[in-house]
C-alpha cells in the first residue's frame, strides 16, 4: 500500500536570537535544530506514536506537517505531493485532509462561541455548506448529544471537551490526525474512553493517527507503530509490540525502564538513567546520547551514528544496538 | 503505633453563588510517624482540599463545616495565624506539583535556602554551609558554584531537587509532595521517586504523597488513601490496595491504569458515567452511580467504614454484608 504521509530527511530549526542580538553577541550560530533528518512513513489506517521527552521535538514535527512551523530542509510527501515549500494559499485545502487535536483541549476552544459553532468552524473556513444535521451527526460520532450543541466550553468537564477536540478534527472527513498529547490531564478512568473512541472511528473511518505523546503506557496499546525521539531526531522507530518487547536503542530501554510499575512488588532499588536532556544550543558530539548511555564506548563519544535496519525492520540509529529476543 | 497526623472526621463545604459545594465529607485519616503514605484519586476527589486543609491554605470560599486536624496532639484548625507560621515551613512543609512557579524567580537559589532558616540563631555562614550540604543531600551537582544562580537557571528536574531541599531545610516532621512527578518526563520522574527512597534513610519525618499516578504510589508509599468525589472509600497498606483492594472504586481505578494491563488490549477499560455533583450529594453510597457491584441498599443508605483483613478501612456494604 502506498504511504499516506512520507517524511525524508526533515529538518526544522529555529531562530534563537534575533539578528541584531546574535549580531551583539557574536553568536557565530544564532540558530537550534528542533527537528533533524526526520525520516517516518505513515501507512493509510495506522496509528503512530511518537514518544519522547520534552524538548524532543515531538510537537514541532506534529506541527510541521500541519504547515504551522515550516521545515527548511527535507521533504514532507502526503498521498505523493510535496507539501515543504507551499504557499499558506496552497496548504489550505491540504488542511481539510490533516487535522489537528491540540494538547489542552479547553485552552484550544474559544471560551465565547457555542460547541457548535466551533465544531462547524472548519466548514466556514473552508466555505463548504453546512447545516445542523451535519454537527448532530459528528458530535453524535464522539459521544456528545445535541444537548451539547449550545453549552459553551466552561460548561463541559475535561473528558467531554476533548470529545469536542475529537469532534472538531474530524469535522471535514480527514485522513491524518495529528493528535498531540491526546490524554494528557485526563484521569485513568477517563483517558480509555477518548483512545477507544479514537479508535473506533479510524476502524470506521479508516483515518490514521500520529499521536505525540510521552505516555508510554497506553502507547503500547494503542500504536501500530512507535517513533522515539530525542533531540530533534529519531533513534528508533519500529513495530510497537517488538520495541516493547526488546528496545534495541538503550535510550528506547531507558525511557521504558523509567515508567513506574502500579505494582509493589516490582518496586526498583536504582534509577536507570542520571543526568538530563541536554540543551539543542549544546549538542554533544557523536553520538548525541553518549553521555546518558549506559552502553557508551570511545566511538559514540566522536562518531555519530547513522540510521541502520536491523533484520526485523526496525529503524536504529546507534553504534552497538542492543540484543533482540 | 503514635501518629504524627490525624485527620478526623473532616467535612469542609466550598461556598459558591449557586449553594454549597461538600467537596470533604467525614474524611479520616492518620499518618505514623516515619511512614509514606500515598493519597490517591482523581481530579474532583478532593485529595488536594484534604492537604491544604491540613497547610491551613484552603481558598476563602472554604468552611470547615466539621472535624479535627490533629498535629502532634495539636488541633490545627484552632491556630491562630502566629502559630500557623511557625509551623508551615518548619514542621509541615510542602513539595508542589510545578516546580517552574514553586521559586521566587527574584532571589538565587542559595538566598531563598538561607532564608528559609530565619528562626535559627546562625551565622551566614553555618547557613550558607547547611543550605550547601541539603543541595548536596538532593543532588545537585557543583552545588557550591550553583549556590548563587537564579531558578531560571535550572532545569525543571534541577528544580523539584531544589524544591525538595527547600522543603527538607527545616527538618519537618512532616512533608506533603503534592503531585511532585507529575510536571516531570518520566527519566526525571525515575530519580526523584529514587531521591525520596535515599531520602527516607536520613530523614525522620513522614511523608504524604498525592497523586493520581498509581505508579508512584506502588513505588513509593508504605499506606494508600484512596478518595472519591471527596469521601475516602478505602485506606490500606501498599500491597493490600494493589493485590486485595476492596472497594469496587479501587479495583475499577486499578483496572483501568494501562500499565497493569496484563495483556494486549485494542479496548481499554473505563469507569463509565461521572463524579456525581457535589451541590446535591447523593444518598446512599457515593460511588453506586458508577458502581458495577451495585446491590439495593446502596442508593438508599450511606455505607459504613469497616475493617477488613484486620487493618484495611472500606467504606463499602458489600465489605460490611461479607
Amino acid at each position: 500500500m502506498p504511504d499516506l504521509l512520507n517524511i525524508t530527511d526533515l529538518g526544522v530549526r529555529f531562530r534563537a536570537l534575533a539578528p541584531l542580538a546574535a549580531l551583539l553577541e557574536r553568536a557565530e550560530d544564532p540558530w537550534i535544530d528542533a527537528v533533524l533528518d526526520v525520516s517516518l512513513r505513515i501507512k493509510p489506517g495506522e496509528t503512530v506514536a511518537l514518544v519522547g521527552e520534552s524538548g524532543s521535538g515531538k510537537t514541532t514535527l506534529g506541527r510541521s506537517i500541519m504547515g504551522l512551523v515550516r521545515p527548511q530542509k527535507g521533504s514532507i510527501q502526503f498521498e505523493g505531493a510535496e507539501l515543504c515549500g507551499l504557499s499558506e494559499a496552497a496548504y489550505k485545502p491540504i488542511r481539510r485532509n490533516i487535522a489537528m487535536m491540540f494538547q489542552d483541549p479547553v485552552a484550544s476552544l474559544s471560551r465565547r462561541r457555542s460547541i457548535q459553532a466551533q465544531v462547524s468552524e472548519p466548514y466556514k473556513v473552508h466555505g463548504i455548506p453546512t447545516s445542523d444535521r451535519e454537527t448532530d451527526r459528528l458530535m453524535e460520532l464522539v459521544g456528545l448529544n445535541s444537548s451539547f450543541r449550545d453549552r459553551f466550553p466552561h460548561e463541559l468537564s475535561g473528558g467531554q471537551a476533548r470529545r469536542v477536540g475529537v469532534a472538531r478534527a474530524l469535522t471535514l472527513s480527514p485522513k491524518l490526525i495529528i493528535a498531540d498529547e491526546p490524554t494528557a490531564g485526563l484521569d485513568v478512568s477517563v483517558q480509555g474512553e477518548i483512545l477507544n473512541l479514537m479508535r473506533d472511528l479510524q476502524k470506521k473511518l479508516g483515518i490514521s493517527y500520529l499521536v505525540v505523546t510521552h505516555n508510554l503506557p497506553v502507547v503500547q496499546h494503542i500504536s501500530d507503530r512507535i517513533a522515539v525521539m530525542y533531540l530533534g531526531r529519531l533513534l528508533e522507530q519500529g513495530d510497537t509490540q517488538s520495541i516493547f518487547r526488546s528496545p534495541a536503542h538503550p535510550y528506547t530501554r531507558v525511557l521504558l525502564d523509567a515508567v513506574p510499575q502500579p505494582d509493589p512488588a516490582k518496586r526498583r532499588e536504582l534509577t536507570s538513567i542520571e543526568g538530563e536532556v541536554p540543551s539543542l544550543r549544546a549538542r554533544p558530539a557523536g553520538c548525541e546520547f553518549h553521555p546518558r548511555c549506559a552502553h557508551r564506548q570511545e566511538h559514540c563519544r566522536s562518531e555519530p551514528p547513522e540510521p541502520q535496519s536491523l533484520a526485523d525492520g526496525r529503524i536504529v540509529r546507534c553504534h552497538f544496538p542492543l540484543a533482540l529476543d | 503505633m503514635e501518629s504524627v497526623l490525624a485527620v478526623k472526621n473532616l467535612s469542609i463545604d466550598f461556598l459558591t453563588p449557586t449553594g454549597s459545594v461538600h467537596a470533604l465529607r467525614d474524611v479520616n485519616l492518620s499518618i505514623a510517624q516515619k511512614r509514606i503514605v500515598g493519597i490517591v484519586g482523581e481530579s474532583g476527589s478532593g485529595k488536594s482540599t484534604v492537604v491544604s486543609a491540613v497547610m491551613r491554605l484552603l481558598a476563602n470560599n472554604a468552611s470547615v463545616h466539621s472535624g479535627e486536624i490533629e498535629f502532634e496532639g495539636r488541633n490545627i484548625l484552632a491556630m491562630k495565624e502566629q502559630e500557623l507560621r511557625a509551623l508551615r515551613g518548619e514542621e509541615i512543609a510542602m513539595v508542589f506539583q510545578d516546580p517552574m512557579t514553586a521559586q521566587t524567580p527574584v532571589r538565587s537559589i542559595g538566598q531563598q535556602m538561607m532564608d528559609i532558616q530565619y528562626r535559627r540563631s546562625l551565622s551566614r555562614k553555618e547557613k550558607r554551609e547547611n543550605a550547601i550540604e541539603m543541595l548536596n543531600r538532593v543532588g545537585i551537582p557543583d552545588s557550591m558554584d550553583r549556590f548563587d544562580q537564579y531558578p531560571h537557571q535550572f532545569s525543571g528536574g534541577m528544580r523539584q531537587r531544589i524544591s525538595i531541599a527547600m522543603a527538607l531545610m527545616m527538618n519537618p516532621k512532616l512533608l506533603i509532595a503534592d503531585e511532585p512527578t507529575t510536571a516531570l518526563d518520566v527519566t526525571l520522574e525515575a530519580q526523584i521517586i529514587h531521591l525520596f527512597r535515599e531520602l527516607r534513610k536520613s530523614f525522620d519525618g513522614s511523608i504524604i504523597v498525592v497523586s493520581h499516578n498509581l505508579g508512584l504510589i506502588a513505588e513509593l508509599c508504605d499506606e494508600v488513601v484512596v478518595m472519591y468525589a471527596g469521601e475516602v472509600v478505602e485506606r490500606a497498606l501498599v500491597d493490600d490496595i494493589f493485590y486485595r483492594a476492596a472497594h469496587p472504586y479501587t479495583q475499577a481505578l486499578l483496572n483501568c491504569d494501562p500499565a497493569r494491563l496484563g495483556e494486549l488490549t485494542q479496548e481499554l477499560p473505563t469507569i463509565p458515567g461521572d463524579v456525581p455533583d457535589l451541590q446535591e450529594v447523593p444518598t446512599g453510597c457515593i460511588f453506586a452511580s458508577r458502581c458495577d457491584q451495585i446491590t439495593d441498599i446502596c442508593t438508599s443508605v450511606r455505607p459504613p467504614t469497616v475493617t477488613v483483613n484486620s487493618a484495611q478501612d472500606v467504606r463499602c456494604h458489600l465489605a460490611a454484608n461479607a
